[in-house]
């Protein structure tokens, strides 16, 4: 049986940075990667990436650049008239008055105040403590509200409050608590490149980490998928790779959801029956899928100014439904997804052919079903969903596609054998030990679902990484 | 004569609240627009020989000491305990006896201790004096049942390990008459305001129990006068000075507690210039919207049913999550779900009074039922639609009694709008959320309101949902403690 100080599961974003974290501390690190790529879930715009990361890991020094800074959200309207949401607080009111005259005069105005709650929910995403206490009161006062009575509250344009429901996508907007989520991404970008959201350069991002990483000294290990956690009296002493090979460290740090690293990878030690079953009932029945289409040509795109992150929704009603029907296990009849236009690009994945310039349409489609329960071929379903409607937009997409790649929700709940956690407004406003550590000495989380709300910002896998060196080592 | 208070409406809250105030020694006048007392507690003649509470079935319960101190059992209300309740599907029925050994019983009582805690709160919290906005303002005392409420009632359900058919009978009761998700986060606050089968019936239908409160006011001293609309509060300087009525006499008065619904308050007795913005903000915000229907049927040649005690109770007819939430969604696009959640009851099964000899009367209570149809406004065919769907839930729980019904009257939550005035037909005074429930509903302060003098009295108050004639109390103490303060002038 081999030894290191500390194992990583999971090869994405959080998993390479807090191994990087670890050995720069001068921890003897293994990352354990299931697939043969990394980078996991890093084809998004990042509008929550942690400047800290990008510094203390010299991402810029090791290949990180970006296409596109501060990418307006866009909502588009099928008569036209896009809604374009950027940091010109002027330039956004001038735009909305089209849909809104109270909206545009009101517009500074709402933007300050939700940006003054942002600054009080900052400290969960920023620091390791809580919430100031002076300020609980309103934001428990939002953890009970619905994002949409919020919006209803605030707006009155309904394409202004569609556009905006996409940053709280990942509750129903009829859920309480579902507008602290708008309030977050609101503080994310906030902490975040201080700006709105940033699209990295293809796989600059992913390979900018893999080499962060190489470069602390992490030894990473492709094809090499966990089965089990080896435990000695209730502290995990090790990993069982699925070849049946050993590996023992006293520190774990694992990628996937609460559920599958406790139930799956732990097989429940440490838990009570209570507990366990809390566990089996928050993995969601809603994901979301990722789509990329590769395109020989720009298409045709008419009166959209300039690039951004392009929300369709025709209201926010349309995702209290996508939602519904997504965990009725349907298709929603009506996707809502974002989608960003990344530029052109060197070819990506295997399945390319190799030619010299292509354009690509990343598209995330929430709420989807994990499993749809009519049996239909979901992948083939989602990309004809988005192109439909993409089409009313691009009337001559279709002539240009050349690849469809879809990643179906589904298939990563197969991979991790569990499901993603469910949207819980209470995780939103609990600490980060809550969700970093687990009831196994040794054992903790850095992945998506240890953040307060999924986004792709690096912030778990630091923060395990410093609390695990802080008090473990 | 200067009052010291004018309660606007004389349903269960604006009488309690007036008995309570003339207990207390101060003078009280009810003003209500209609010619008889009681609001939604009513029982009329809908069919010859055939009497039926139009809007209820059963009551939010009053809390003992409340029944007790307001005389109500001296005065001829009797009220009767929550009987077993009927949950049916297709194939298969799940009984329920309230106050069982079993978990959901057990649910059911803790949310109903929760609710009376929370009510406790809620009427000290009217007795006590609103704190000065200083430097800060000191973190207030959680109202209990906050932290309960905060989950969907699916995840309650699915934390006490209850048995799926089990699971949807508690769900069914909780959403009896309503339109809501339940597996939305937050829908947990639906147990703490009580559905039908956590409630009570009235021996003699609800009538009674406004005769009972009538003479309780009258008995205590306070003054009730039949017939006058009040259509504005009379202000100045910030301060409340009477209200004045629809035929243009004006009635003075220290304070005046409204039982009208919040919209109806600020919408219809101020006009809008006079809202401060942010009040006018927040009652354009409070969300009201019916989703109770009903469907009263005359059965002329009942079959024997006296023995059956699981009749007596509500009946739940094909209640199961999945249809709550698919119900739901179509009420927020105005559509009628194609399947809708149904209680059937039988109340002259319990009090053989209202039906004629050998007669019966059923009713049928639907949830999930627009006020406003997305396509227009409600024709004939969709009332046919609903007497149709009840006329199947019956037919499903008694083969051949479809037949026997003699006359259907079919009420749509637009009509108890016209009759009792609630806006929208929302028989809770406000949707049941979680923004919108104990310390939030409508405001942090109520029963206070911005102005001086003005107090909320009725079911959009943080009392209103909890129990029957709470809110009146807690507008009625917190009318007494600041006119012994001096607080009003």
């Amino acid at each position: 049986m081999s030894g290191c100080d500390a194992i990583v599961i999971g090869g994405g974003v959080n998993g390479l940075v807090a191994a990087s974290c670890l050995a720069r501390a001068g921890k003897r690190v293994v990352l354990l990667h299931a697939g043969g790529a990394q980078g996991g879930n890093s084809a998004q715009p990042l509008y929550a990436l942690d400047p800290t990361i990008v510094a203390d890991l010299q991402l810029t020094r090791h290949g990180l650049t970006f296409v596109a800074r501060d990418m307006p959200l866009i909502g588009l309207r099928a008569d036209g008239r896009h809604v374009v949401i950027s940091r010109d607080v002027n330039a956004t009111a001038r735009n909305l008055a089209v849909h809104s005259q109270i909206d545009a005069e009101d517009w500074c105005r709402q933007r300050r105040d939700l940006w003054a709650l942002a600054r009080d929910l900052r400290s969960v995403w920023w620091d390791v403590g809580a919430v100031p206490p002076r300020r609980c009161e309103q934001l428990d006062r939002l953890q009970r509200l619905g994002a949409g009575a919020w919006l209803d509250f605030r707006f009155e344009s309904e394409a202004l409050k569609a556009t905006l429901a996409w940053d709280a996508v990942a509750g129903s907007p009829f859920a309480a608590g579902s507008a602290l989520l708008l309030v977050w991404r609101a503080a994310q970008e906030m902490c975040g490149l201080q700006g709105a959201s940033a699209m990295p350069a293809s796989n600059t991002f992913a390979g900018a980490l893999s080499a962060a990483a190489e470069h602390a000294g992490v030894t990473v290990r492709a094809n090499a998928r966990v089965a089990d956690l080896l435990m000695e009296r209730g502290a995990v002493v090790g990993v069982r790779l699925d070849s049946g090979e050993t590996l023992a460290a006293p520190l774990v740090f694992s990628t996937l959801p609460r559920g599958a690293t406790l139930l799956r990878l732990a097989h429940g030690e440490g838990l009570d029956a209570t507990e366990r079953a809390a566990l089996e009932r928050t993995a969601s029945r809603i994901g979301a899928a990722d789509i990329l289409l590769t395109l020989d040509a720009k298409p045709a795109f008419e009166g959209v100014p300039g690039n951004g992150r392009f929300v369709v929704a025709p209201n926010w009603e349309s995702f209290a439904a996508a939602h519904a029907s997504a965990r009725a296990g349907r298709m929603p009849d009506e996707p809502v997804f974002e989608f960003v236009m990344p530029g052109k690009s060197a070819p990506l994945g295997d399945a390319m052919p190799a030619q010299a310039e292509r354009y690509s349409i990343r598209i995330r489609m929430e709420p989807v079903p994990l499993f749809p329960v009519d049996g239909t071929d979901e992948k083939s379903l989602l990309a004809a969903k988005a192109i439909a409607a993409l089409q009313r937009l691009m009337p001559d997409l279709l002539r240009h596609v050349v690849g469809v790649n879809v990643r179906a929700p589904g298939a990563i709940v197969e991979h991790d054998g569990c499901a993603e956690d469910a949207f819980d407004g209470n995780r939103l406003l609990a600490d980060w030990r809550s969700r970093v550590s687990t009831p196994i000495a040794g054992l903790f989380l850095c992945g998506v679902s240890a953040e307060p709300a999924s986004a792709v910002s690096g912030r778990a896998g630091r923060i395990a990484a410093q609390l695990a060196l802080r008090g473990h080592l | 004569m200067r009052y010291d208070a004018a309660i606007i409406g004389a349903g269960a809250n604006g009488l309690a609240a007036a008995t309570a105030l003339a207990r207390a020694g101060l003078t009280a006048i009810v003003i209500e627009r209609s010619d008889r007392a009681g609001g939604r507690l009513s029982t009329r003649e809908f069919h010859p020989g055939f009497r039926a509470s139009p809007f209820l079935d059963e009551l939010a319960p009053i809390p003992q000491d409340i029944f007790w101190s307001l005389g109500l059992a001296q005065r001829g209300a009797d009220l009767m305990p929550a009987p077993v309740s009927l949950a049916l599907w297709p194939d298969r029925l799940n009984l329920l006896r309230a106050g069982g050994q079993s978990g959901a019983a057990a649910l059911l009582a803790l949310s109903a201790a929760l609710a009376a805690e929370a009510l406790a709160h809620a009427l000290g919290e009217a007795e006590r004096q609103p704190q000065k906005r200083l430097f800060f303002r000191p973190q207030p005392m959680p109202w209990p049942g906050v932290e309960a409420m905060l989950p969907s009632l699916n995840e309650i359900l699915m934390r006490r390990d209850l048995d799926p058919d089990t699971a949807a009978h508690v769900a069914a009761i909780a959403l009896s008459g309503r339109a809501a998700d339940p597996f939305l986060p937050g829908g947990g606050v639906h147990l703490l305001a009580p559905g039908a089968g956590m409630g009570g019936m009235v021996a003699g239908g609800f009538g009674k129990l406004a005769d009972a409160l009538v003479r309780a006011a009258r008995d205590a001293g306070a003054q009730i006068v039949y017939g006058l609309d009040a259509s504005g509060i009379a202000h100045a300087n910030d301060r409340l000075t009477g209200v004045t009525l629809a035929d243009g006499s004006f009635v003075a008065a220290r304070a005046v507690i409204s039982t009208l619904d919040l919209k109806r308050t600020f919408l219809s007795l101020f006009s809008r210039n006079e809202l401060p913005v942010p009040v006018a903000r927040q009652v354009d915000n409070f969300r009201m919207a019916g989703s109770t229907a009903r469907v009263l049927f005359a059965i002329e040649r009942a079959p024997a049913m006296a023995t059956a005690e699981a009749l007596r109770g509500p009946i739940y007819v094909s209640p199961d999550l999945e249809g709550f939430a698919a119900a739901s969604m179509s009420w927020r696009a105005g559509r009628i779900a194609p399947k809708l959640p149904v209680t059937l009851r039988i109340p002259s099964l319990m009090d053989p009074s209202l039906a004629v000899p050998g007669g019966a009367v059923m009713t049928a209570t639907f949830g999930a039922v627009p006020h406003r149809p997305a396509d227009g406004a409600w024709t004939r065919e969709m009332r046919d639609v609903l007497r149709d769907m009840a006329l199947g839930a019956l037919e499903s729980v008694m083969p051949g009694m479809a037949g026997r019904v003699s006359a259907a009257e079919i009420i749509v939550p637009g009509d108890m709008e016209d009759a009792f005035g609630t806006t929208a037909g929302d028989l809770w005074g406000g949707e049941i959320a979680a923004d919108q429930m104990l310390d939030l509903r409508p405001w942090p302060d109520c029963p206070r309101t911005l102005l001086k003098g003005l107090y909320l009295g009725g079911s959009s108050a943080a009392a209103g949902p909890l129990a029957t004639c709470a809110a009146g109390i807690a507008a009625a103490r917190a009318v007494s403690a600041d006119l012994k303060r001096g607080k009003l002038s």
